[in-house]
């Protein structure tokens, strides 16, 4: 049975789409089977950011008006055999597109993963609850921002009213070297705040924004996070990762003077 | 006070706010719920009279019906 994992955040643009796409690639490393689903209609960027938008031929509409099987449409990660990805196309206002075809569609396919991921999109619209009642678990990603932090808030209590039995959150850009400042949240401080469990922590890095459509280096921070985030949830492990570290001792506190002229 | 303290007590102050928004409107729920369902058990005597009302520190619960004698119970929750 896969889980069934639900990526948000209410608020747009804080990374739902480039977590779900790293987060699958690293949960893919540890030897997951892994499906990602764009259930952001209309919007959808997961194709683009996964680097696969030239080799969709189905999408899950197509499968839910009956012009194709579940498997036609999944497709293959370019470098992770056990990676694939369902599109969700064009923009459709036909009501077979609702939360339970989708479901159904997806119980055909739960034995053959062991995580099935979902990005979902901003706002806490249709398209949201659609995305939602999808899933039996939730990550929300929040970055260290007020208006991030309290649209998080409102999903976790949307979240909770529909029952999902395990929600877990992961705070994106995060800056070590503000941390140290004191000029920024810690993300321990925003786990509390939002009473709900920190699965992760992710640096603001050039890496993410450039390596979209590629795999993140493996010498990366951010491939570092992911990876203790893909442990956290396969292992049942706790650990986050520092972000303050490349900040801490001399040639630190000199990275961290230069970040902040 | 660094920027990040003050942050953190601004962020709070927003989402309590918004929390205790998101507590009134589940006590109206709550409320219309209870007074629904203490009606249709009282039914079943006469003259059931339930009044419902928000007190500070909680409920006010008048209810009063003509049974085999007459019964008025008054509780705060
Ligand atoms: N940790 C990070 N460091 C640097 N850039 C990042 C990081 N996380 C996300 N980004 C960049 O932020 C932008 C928005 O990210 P993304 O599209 O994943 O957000 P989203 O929540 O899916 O947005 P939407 O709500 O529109 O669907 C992208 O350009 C992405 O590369
Ligand atoms: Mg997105």
């Amino acid at each position: 049975m896969a889980k069934k994992i639900v990526i948000t955040s209410g608020k747009g643009g804080v990374g739902k789409t480039t977590v779900t796409a790293n987060l699958g690639c690293a949960l893919a490393d540890v030897g997951q089977r892994v499906l990602l689903i764009d259930l952001d209609f209309g919007l959808n960027n997961l194709d683009v950011v996964l680097g696969l938008e030239n080799k969709i031929l189905y999408d899950i509409q197509d499968v839910l008006l009956g012009r194709c099987r579940i498997k036609q449409a999944l497709i293959q990660d370019r470098y992770k055999k056990n990676l694939f990805f369902l599109s969700s196309g064009k923009v459709s206002s036909d009501n077979v597109i609702n939360g339970q075809n989708i479901k159904l569609i997806l119980e055909n396919i739960n034995s053959i993963f062991d995580y099935i991921i979902i990005d979902c999109p901003a706002g806490i619209d249709c398209g949201f609850h659609r995305a939602i009642s999808c899933a039996d678990q939730a990550i929300v990603v929040a970055t260290p921002s007020f208006s991030s932090l309290r649209d998080a808030d409102k999903v976790i209590h949307i979240l909770k009213a529909y029952k999902i039995d395990e929600i877990n959150l992961i705070v994106n850009r995060v800056r070590g070297d503000l941390i140290l400042n004191n000029r920024m949240m810690y993300p321990k401080d925003i786990q509390e705040l939002l009473k709900t469990k920190l699965i992760g922590v992710l640096p603001e890095e050039d890496v993410v924004f450039l390596s979209a459509g590629e795999i993140l280096p493996k010498k990366s921070d951010s491939y570092k996070a992911y990876k203790l985030i893909a442990n956290n949830l396969t292992k049942g492990s706790d650990k986050l990762f520092d972000v303050t570290k490349k900040y801490t001792g001399f040639i630190g506190s000199i990275k961290r003077g230069l970040k902040s002229l | 006070m660094s920027k990040k303290e003050k942050d953190l007590i601004k962020i709070n102050s927003i989402i309590e706010a918004d929390r205790g928004k998101a507590l009134d409107k589940f006590n109206e729920l709550f409320l219309y719920d209870l007074e629904r369902i203490l009606k249709e058990y009282f039914e079943q005597f006469t003259s059931p009279n339930i009044k419902i009302t928000r007190v500070r520190d909680g409920l006010k619960m008048d209810i009063s019906f003509l049974a085999n004698s007459l019964k008025t119970i008054s509780a705060i929750y």
